[in-house]
């Protein structure tokens, strides 16, 4: 998220109380505090309950905010920290992988290969289920969000070095784990 | 994603597919818009528990005056004392019993109040001359009242019923009040208080129950 000129006006219009502004920047950034919400805690409820409670932080906590930091990832911090909090509420949550998206098959995808991917993504919300909330945190941020290691460095407090070690461990343990589910050199799925 | 960061592989474009962002439900607003309150001021907690800090002091201290005044009621024995003294010497002191006799009035006193008193032989005293007795109820106790004269002074000694109004020290300590001396000590289960119509420091009092007056403690 990058600030620009209208959303310091905004955001300065959110410090004294401006109920306009609040809505204008709710609206600039619901769909990625929601995004992250339900990428990690895999429950459209609980999402719900996530996103709305980012908001009301961001309501109370605006005022606190002084524009020498990034309003991104002040605001991410804020998801990150309500998706944690959330997490120590309830403690089952599993990542939701975009059924939806699986669906939607290359027309040349025979049925094996159809069987493959669905089989894969019921592996890989497995995998990621079993994942540390951190974990789970850094490929949310990485994947829902495509943000950069340094931007989610920034955002979780830490180095660039060590979002990519992680994020390559992670990598690493993922494909070793789904290595069955590899697609081959034709581009197509072949369990091994 | 900056160039280097990504490895390409088919896991990392099956997890963006898989977590690919989504749009917020519409109704979103409406339960933020629901819940939002106008900010509120909370109090400073250190001036909370400040205030708190006060008010349990303040409890404290009635506390410890109003167990105080239970525990150390010489003072009120004393006043007692002073003020009954200048009734007497006014005139206007209703005795419950007038005698000269220590005999007699041991005994009305003991009946009245259940209190042993010694009183002098004062036959071998001449200087104190009993007036009377009576009886004071209160709330926390009662005191019993001897009126009598030394020389020419007026002078009152009370004793309390029970050690609900006896004081913290066991010696006589005596000082001056405007123009009356006041005594106090504690004996037994009881507490003890005279006043004696002149300010100089005497034992001139102590002679009502003492042909020997005890050394007493100078405390005001």
């Amino acid at each position: 998220m990058v600030l620009e000129e209208s959303d310091k006006e905004l955001i300065e219009g959110c410090q004294r109380g401006d109920a306009e502004a609040f809505r204008a920047i709710f609206e600039g950034y619901k769909d990625k505090v929601y995004s992250i919400a339900l990428r990690y805690s895999g429950d459209v409820a609980v999402a719900q309950d996530i996103a709305q409670e980012t908001f009301l932080k961001l309501y109370v906590g605006v005022k606190s905010f002084r524009g020498e930091a990034d309003f991104g990832s002040w605001l991410y911090r804020l998801v990150v920290n309500s998706c944690l909090d959330q997490k120590r509420k309830t403690r089952r949550l599993m990542p939701l992988l975009d059924e939806a998206l699986a669906l939607l098959q290359a027309p040349d995808l025979s049925a094996y290969d159809e069987i493959v991917r669905v089989e894969l993504r019921g592996h890989l919300r497995t995998v990621v289920a079993g994942l540390s909330d951190e974990q789970r945190m850094l490929l949310v941020l990485r994947y829902t969000q495509s943000l950069s290691y340094d931007e989610i460095a920034a955002i979780l407090g830490t180095s660039r070095g060590t979002v990519a070690s992680r994020l390559n461990r992670i990598h690493r343990m993922l494909e070793r784990r789904l290595l069955r589910f590899a697609p081959g050199k034709d581009g197509k799925h072949a369990q091994r | 994603m900056r160039k280097g960061e990504q490895s390409g592989s088919w896991l990392e474009a099956e997890l963006a597919r898989q977590l690919a962002p989504v749009s917020a439900p519409d109704s979103l607003w409406s339960r933020i818009h629901e819940q939002r309150r106008p900010l509120r001021v909370r109090p400073n907690p250190w001036t909370a528990w400040s205030l708190a800090g006060a008010a349990l002091l303040m409890l404290l201290l009635g506390l410890v005056w109003r167990l105080g005044a239970v525990r150390d009621p010489s003072q009120d024995l004393e006043a007692l004392a002073g003020r009954e003294l200048r009734n007497v010497a006014n005139g206007s002191e209703a005795l419950g019993i007038r005698s000269s006799d220590p005999a007699e009035i041991q005994r009305w006193m003991k009946a009245k109040l259940a209190v042993d008193l010694r009183l002098a032989d004062h036959p071998g005293n001449p200087a104190v001359r009993l007036l009377g007795a009576r009886v004071l109820r209160f709330d926390r106790f009662s005191a019993g009242l001897i009126s009598y004269r030394v020389g020419d002074d007026f002078a009152v000694m009370l004793v309390s019923d029970g050690p609900a109004a006896g004081p913290g020290h066991k010696s006589p300590r005596t000082g001056s009040s405007g123009d009356m001396r006041l005594y106090s000590w504690n004996q037994g289960a009881n507490s003890y208080a005279m006043a004696f119509g002149s300010a100089k420091e005497s034992k001139g009092p102590c002679l009502l129950c003492h042909a020997q007056p005890p050394a007493l403690m100078v405390f005001r």
